[in-house]
């Protein structure tokens, strides 16, 4: 497991740098003061939860109807429909778009999906510029690096690290004042939303009984992406689809207030076409791109189709112990984190492989999650099958604690043995015990208290 | 196999192969049902929880009890914030000759959009220092605008300019999102494009620090007019 190695590298830098954690714990504790201030103000919140949770659930079960449906309604308005079983496929399809259309400059809303499938080295070979213009994106995008959280793709950075990398890049005087460098990206922005040929963009909900495709953002910069350039391109997984319009408010009464602790995103994008006849403004040409890339596996599999529930709102990585100490790029894969843990394996194969061990299984991502995804059970589900094919050599340790478990399962049977064996462990104990704690061990007992103290057994206990 | 029957092929496999798997039907969600128009006297509860809610986000919320007097406050905030040209959307509910007159009377060049902006429309825009636009609903919950647009209603109006001026009737204002998908409905959705606005343009991108107005408009002045069939009396 080329990957786990990798990852244990990269992760165990990554907790060297106590700069790093001091970025990520503001940032991640922004976030949870904020959630809970909005679920406190929202007392449905639980419920909506639940019924975003079984619309999902039911959307999922009738994928292939409902994208047929979407298809449908978005050709009736002039629409073009692409269908990618692939990443090269998706790329090439936009990449040959943008050809036809003798585009040169290309703004992009923030889109995963995107960054999934390589867009912008695809992009720029053919020799269009792609600009991305969400804020963090552009950040990330300036220092040539990914994005190393969903939501906000510069999290690893610091103001002054902008700031440097704006003086740089920008020529202006530095500065660390967020204010500041905002209004330097939007000048610069600016220029280019006007002068670009192409939007692009990605998709929160795509609806199929209306066939409107809902972008959510704050900045404005996804409704300059999907209005302002002549030809506009929306690209999405096939998981995206809902079924109704009434469906649509549960979603956004959960997703911002999930994401970032927002009550509603500044800025949610309803789009059903291009321009009409009359209209003094939107693009002329619209595309749907829908990817499968390894979807169409999970749908399969009983116990990873809950995976395509995931709303990408982002909340499982900043409730992630391990992504907490080590940031998005220490994992490698377009998607960080606990969500990036299961489905990375599926979307990239075995370059992912390592991805479901990193993880404590603590089940904060379940508990934050906005459609309740159980996702402890899937990675655990992963390990499995990463194991299953391989004759597993047992470490020397390993195969003590599993003994150890036989011997505990079996003296549980019996309530007498138990207690004998709870008054036997408080009676060999107590000489090293001090006020219900024993700090020091013996060999071969020691590896836990090396590093932390152990609870002394109560005298009694069943 | 064209890629588009390759994919739904592989989906209609993957479902029928977990088909010894229950599979939830599809059952329509419970939207909250809310009476279209509120009733009179909740009506100034929602709208002083829409003020409420979008003055939380930065927003400006000025009330007005006439047309006169929502016209009178536009062109003072206009001259407040030096506002030298405007682009007016076409069909406002405020009676068009008092309008112009009064922004007029401070020196402000209007542009009727998207009538007089017809070539080159994003550049003529990009040029304005503010943009009027009428919203269809507010959301009480959220203190959320919904802007439709149509012919008569640019899409960019009211986000290529840097201050952004919204009307929007007193009884248009509706307590949560749902109510509002449910009056606006999927046919006039399928017809023309929607944006939800709540609060000016925002980013947290730089160490979560909150900062205004990125892309889209850094001011948003949301002027609340009386409902409609009291304002088309007066003015």
């Amino acid at each position: 497991m080329a990957g786990f190695v990798d990852f244990s590298h990269a992760a165990e830098q990554a907790s060297r740098d106590p700069e790093l954690r001091r970025k990520l714990e503001n940032a991640t504790g922004h976030h949870f003061a904020n959630l809970a201030a909005v679920k406190a103000e929202f007392p449905p919140y639980e419920a909506e939860r639940d019924t975003s949770r079984q619309i999902k659930q039911a959307a999922i079960a009738h994928l292939d109807e409902l994208l047929a449906e979407l298809k449908a309604k978005l050709e009736a308005r002039g629409v073009k429909v692409f269908f990618a079983p692939d990443c090269a496929s998706a790329r090439q399809y936009i990449v040959e778009v943008a050809k036809q259309k003798g585009v040169r400059r290309v703004v992009k809303g923030k889109s995963m999906t995107t960054e999934e499938i390589e867009l912008n080295p695809a992009l720029e070979e053919a020799g269009i510029e792609a600009v991305e213009t969400d804020l963090g994106e552009y950040i990330v995008q300036l220092r040539h690096e990914k994005p190393s959280h969903i939501i906000t793709p510069a999290i690893h950075l610091s103001k002054e690290d902008i700031g440097q990398l704006f003086a740089d890049k920008l020529q202006i005087p530095y500065t660390s004042d967020p204010t500041v460098l905002t209004a330097a990206a939007r000048l610069t922005l600016r220029d280019k939303f006007l002068s670009a040929q192409m939007g692009i963009s990605g998709v929160n909900f795509a609806v199929a009984e209306t066939g409107t495709l809902v972008v959510v953002e704050n900045e404005g910069n996804g409704r300059f992406c999907t209005t302002v350039p002549e030809t506009y391109v929306a690209v999405m997984g096939i998981e995206k689809v809902i079924p109704k319009l009434a469906d649509l408010s549960h979603f956004l009464e959960v997703l911002a207030r999930t994401a970032t602790g927002q009550k509603l995103s500044a800025y949610t994008n309803f789009i059903s076409g291009p321009r009409r006849p009359g209209e003094a403004d939107g693009p002329a040409e619209m595309h749907l791109v829908i990817l499968d890339n390894g979807r169409s596996a999970m749908l399969a599999d009983p116990v990873l189709r809950e995976a395509l529930y995931c709303l990408r709102c982002g909340a499982c990585l900043n409730a992630c112990p391990v992504y907490r100490h080590i940031g998005g790029h220490a994992y490698g894969s377009t998607y960080p984190g606990p969500i990036g843990s299961i489905v990375s394996p599926n979307l990239v194969g075995n370059a992912a492989a390592h991805l479901p061990f990193a993880s404590t299984l603590c089940g904060a991502c379940r508990e934050i999650c906005p459609v309740k995804i159980d996702i402890p059970r899937i990675l655990l589900y992963l390990r499995w099958k990463a194991d299953k094919g391989r004759q597993v050599a047992w470490s020397a340790s390993a195969r003590r604690v599993r003994a150890g478990a036989r011997w505990f399962a079996w003296a549980a049977r019996y309530p007498w043995i138990a207690r004998a064996g709870g008054w036997m462990a408080a009676w060999l104990v107590k000489p090293i015990a001090h006020a219900g704690w024993v700090r020091r061990m013996p060999p071969p007992f020691n590896s836990w208290t090396k590093v932390r103290d152990f609870p002394a057994p109560g005298q009694g206990q069943d | 196999m064209d890629p588009t029957t390759q994919v739904l092929e592989r989906l209609r496999q993957a479902l029928s192969s977990t088909n010894g798997v229950a599979q939830p039907a599809h059952q329509p969600a419970p939207i909250e049902s809310t009476p279209v128009a509120a009733p009179v006297a909740d009506r100034a509860a929602l709208q002083a929880q829409f003020a409420k809610e979008l003055r939380a986000l930065s927003a400006h919320v000025i009330e007005t009890a006439s047309d006169r007097e929502a016209v009178a406050t536009l062109a003072d905030l206009a001259g407040k914030l030096g506002v030298r040209s405007i682009g007016v959307g076409a069909d406002l509910s405020l009676a068009a000759p008092e309008l112009e007159a009064a922004l007029r009377s401070i020196g402000c060049e209007i542009s009727w959009v998207p009538r007089q902006a017809a070539e080159n429309f994003t550049h003529r825009l990009a040029e304005l220092d503010a943009g009027l636009v009428e919203a269809e609903h507010g959301i009480a919950l959220t203190g959320t605008l919904a802007m439709l647009a149509s012919p008569g209603r640019a899409r960019s109006l009211s986000l290529i300019p840097k201050v952004s001026f919204v009307l929007l009737r007193a009884d248009r204002i509706l307590p949560n999102l749902a109510a509002v998908l449910n009056t606006i409905g999927p046919a006039r959705l399928e017809a023309y494009p929607m944006v939800l606005v709540t609060g000016p343009s925002r980013t947290g991108d730089i160490e979560k620090r909150l900062v205004l107005g990125v892309h889209g408009p850094t001011a948003l002045y949301v002027i609340v007019l009386p409902p409609s069939t009291s304002g088309a009396h007066e003015s």
